[in-house]
């Protein structure tokens, strides 16, 4: 089985490569937007990231239950890993997203379906990282394992009920879902979650040994 | 014991420790009125059309609702593990399971009485009352509040012995809560404003999902939150 510091070196190089290379294809390669113009650019980022949110919020789920099912604490890091890092890329989707909405809608942030929900997934993970940090300290990897479950279990509701809402409420925009992309763009969107991934992937095993290290020192585990 | 008997002297015991103390009862009562007091008050302050305070009505009182019962529902385990409660019923051998739906049966009958006091109280300061009140709303009430009950059983020992559950508790609670919200506010807008309402709607199926959802992860999961 590979190990986390080869994990390591293996993602930091393909972070190394692939990084730049999303930044290129974004400010160089890909055409800019009749309407929106350069601030449009902020969407290959801001999707990338998105995508890797649910990533994390997926890994989580399965560390968590992993914990749950063995008690052993290499699942409470990733699930602690996951959470903190998704915390980190739902940050960005947020902050691009509202840099993005000044721009197209006039205002930071509209009470939007997707945005107020995409919001509230920030303070679920918000509060797993308080609960980490504030819960009893006996049952702090069962207590979070729990809540892991219950905030990804809550995750497709919440996509699926916004789904459902009729469309006047909507104003998010769904390029993915409806197509329309210039294929230039549509190459550049591919690199940059990509991008997003593999630095996702780097954070959050870079997290996962800092977790294990401190449990080490804490428990002697 | 059956767990159907397990269920129900565990909510026995709830319910009488309730009768006795009525400090849930008083918290949630107390919050609904003032809430729906200051509401009422604001609304008359904006000058709003009868039209536009009854479009706002339903989704008032779930607001209400939410901020009534967090603190009562955050509440439902303190007595149990300030006297050690749980370790005793699990050491004789009842199942966590049990602990977990005699809990939301009880979360339940808060949260129904809650809502049902915030609806006449906030009609009473609104002056709002023309409404279609079928037996539909009072089914769609329940299994709104049955959702939430499902959730609070479960999120509600998750930070009991924290030293800032107060703080945690709403913090995990309420954006949990969002999808059922949501739901709770298009659904009976629909059928208090306009009387018309299908229970083969798209949004009623992923209401139930979510009580089933939540049911399921409460029972298998109380187990590990409470066990020392």
């Amino acid at each position: 089985m590979i190990s986390s510091a080869r994990l390591y070196k293996i993602l930091l190089l393909l972070s190394a490569f692939l990084v730049p290379l999303a930044f290129y294809m974004t400010f160089v390669y890909a055409p800019p937007e009749k309407v929106m113009g350069a601030v449009q650019r902020i969407f290959y980022f801001h999707v990338g990231a998105a995508i890797a949110s649910y990533v994390s919020f997926t890994l989580l789920f399965f560390a968590s239950i992993g914990y749950l099912a063995t008690k052993d604490k290499i699942y409470d890091a990733l699930g602690v890993a996951s959470a903190d890092i998704g915390f980190l890329l739902s940050t960005i989707v947020l902050g691009t997203g509202m840099i993005w909405g000044k721009a197209a809608w006039g205002v930071w942030f509209n009470a939007e379906p997707r945005l107020v929900s995409f919001l509230l997934l920030w303070f679920l993970l918000l509060a797993y990282a308080a609960l980490r940090q504030f819960g009893a300290e006996s049952k702090q990897a069962a207590n979070s394992a729990v809540l892991g479950i219950i905030i990804c279990v809550t995750v497709p509701i919440m996509i699926l009920s916004i789904k459902l809402l009729p469309a006047f409420q909507q104003l998010h925009p769904e390029v993915l879902e409806k197509g329309g992309l210039h294929p230039d763009m549509r190459l550049a969107l591919i690199v940059a979650i990509f991008a997003m991934l593999a630095l996702q992937s780097l954070l959050i095993v870079l997290r996962y040994r800092v977790v294990r290290l401190n449990l080490h020192n804490n428990c002697g585990y | 014991m059956s767990f159907l008997v397990q269920v129900l002297l565990l909510l026995q015991k709830d319910l009488r420790l309730e009768f006795r103390r009525k400090e849930l009862l008083f918290l949630s009562l107390g919050l609904a009125i003032i809430l729906s007091a200051v509401t009422g008050f604001a609304l008359k302050s904006a000058y709003l059309t009868s039209s536009a305070e009854l479009a706002l009505f339903p989704g008032l009182t779930w607001v209400i609702f939410l901020f009534s019962t967090t603190v009562a529902v955050s509440r439902s385990y303190a007595h149990d593990l300030e006297y050690r409660v749980l370790d005793t019923l699990i050491i004789s051998g009842v199942s966590s399971s049990a602990v977990y739906v005699s809990k939301l049966l009880s979360n339940f009958m808060t949260g129904i009485f809650t809502y049902w006091a915030t609806f006449i109280f906030l009609m009473v300061f609104t002056g709002v009352d023309s409404f279609h009140v079928t037996l539909d709303f009072f089914v769609l009430v329940a299994l709104i509040v049955l959702a939430c009950s499902a959730l609070s059983a479960i999120v509600a020992p998750l930070v009991q012995s924290s030293a800032l559950s107060s703080l945690l508790f709403p913090l995990i609670y309420l954006p949990l809560l969002f999808v059922i919200f949501f739901i709770a506010v298009e659904l009976s807008g629909n059928l208090l404003l306009a009387g018309s309402f299908s229970w083969n709607s798209p949004l009623v199926a992923l209401l139930i999902a979510a009580n089933v959802i939540y049911i399921l992860a409460g029972i298998n999961l109380l187990d590990f939150t409470i066990k020392r």
